[in-house]
């Protein structure tokens, strides 16, 4: 065997090295992928249970294409914090194809300057569909108060 | 809290952890054994270069880069079919010369080259392992410098 053939062979080695660690690699991050959405699973799974102990507030988008449900409840803004980085969950995902989680905001009600958590969607229905699937706590007076100035510019006044 | 559900979590998360860490010592694996891949590429391919001959062409008039170009399609054929089986098609004979298959502007067929930005390195470099070059051209464009300051050859 000449020198250019030993090489040649020891490329053929290499490259089927190579190829069998990519092929492991895509099945590690195939397994790590379903770990992680189970991770989340779990999570939103053990968040659904917390979320009715608290009290929230419903406030209607200034451009009213969004609205959410925002907890300032420092007791649930410091749990979910610790949860969020002990279980390495991002700040931020889907709770359903509708509604996503903020887990870290300031001003989490418009116009204060409070830490809070928001229950964010852009279609009201969802998200109150969602609030009384899950039975939460939520104070509604902002929306009547949004409400009422719309009404307002009809002419009615509540 | 939901106990059951905490603890599937550290688990969970426990498992998550050492996924990436295996992913991390992969990808340092797979990364020496690209670049020994890379360094054997080289070695088969300055062993290949040795066989054929060489023409030297400058980059451009007044560049200091330059090349050589094998026209040779058996080398050409040869090579494409290595890059094919191990999926390198760029070699790096030494820190500033490189190699690639090329296609000339009008030209069906592909050239062999090695590059560098520094002619002078070029030219080390053939002569470190013997390659057959013809540098009809590097005289060519002595002559075209030296005419400019009145010396016609």
């Amino acid at each position: 065997m000449n020198k250019q053939e030993a090489i040649a062979n020891e490329l053929e080695v290499l490259n089927q090295i190579k190829a069998s660690i990519m092929d492991r690699q895509q099945q590690t991050t195939a397994t790590h992928s379903k770990v992680h959405q189970e991770i989340l699973n779990r999570f939103k799974e053990l968040m659904f249970d917390i979320l009715p102990s608290y009290s929230w507030i419903f406030i209607d988008g200034h451009t009213k294409n969004y609205c959410y449900l925002a907890c300032e409840d420092q007791r649930f803004v410091e749990q979910i914090r610790q949860m969020l980085h002990k279980f390495n969950v991002p700040e931020s995902f889907m709770v359903d194809n509708n509604i996503s989680f903020q887990g870290r905001c300031v001003n989490s009600i418009a116009d204060n300057n409070v830490r809070g958590v928001r229950l964010f969607a852009t279609d009201p229905k969802a998200l109150i569909a969602f609030a009384e699937e899950y039975k939460l706590d939520v104070d509604y007076s902002n929306k009547t108060k949004h409400l009422k100035e719309e009404l307002k510019l009809f002419g009615a006044y509540l | 809290m939901n106990e059951t559900i905490i603890k599937e979590l550290e688990v969970l998360n426990q498992i998550r952890n050492n996924m990436y860490q295996r992913e991390q010592e992969m990808a340092t694996t797979r990364t020496k054994v690209i670049g020994e891949m890379q360094n054997r590429y080289s070695s088969l391919l300055i062993e290949m270069f040795q066989n054929v001959s060489w023409i030297y062409q400058p980059t451009a008039v007044n560049l200091t880069g330059a090349f050589l170009a094998c026209e040779d399609q058996t080398l050409v054929k040869q090579i494409k079919i290595i890059q094919e089986k191990i999926g390198l098609n760029y070699g790096v004979l030494s820190p500033s010369i490189s190699f690639s298959l090329y296609w000339r502007t009008g030209n069906p067929e592909m050239f062999a080259r090695i590059t560098s930005p520094d002619a002078n390195l070029l030219g080390k470099f053939a002569k470190e392992h013997n390659l057959k070059v013809d540098f009809t051209s590097k005289v060519e464009e002595l002559k075209r410098e030296l005419s400019v300051f009145g010396v016609f050859l």
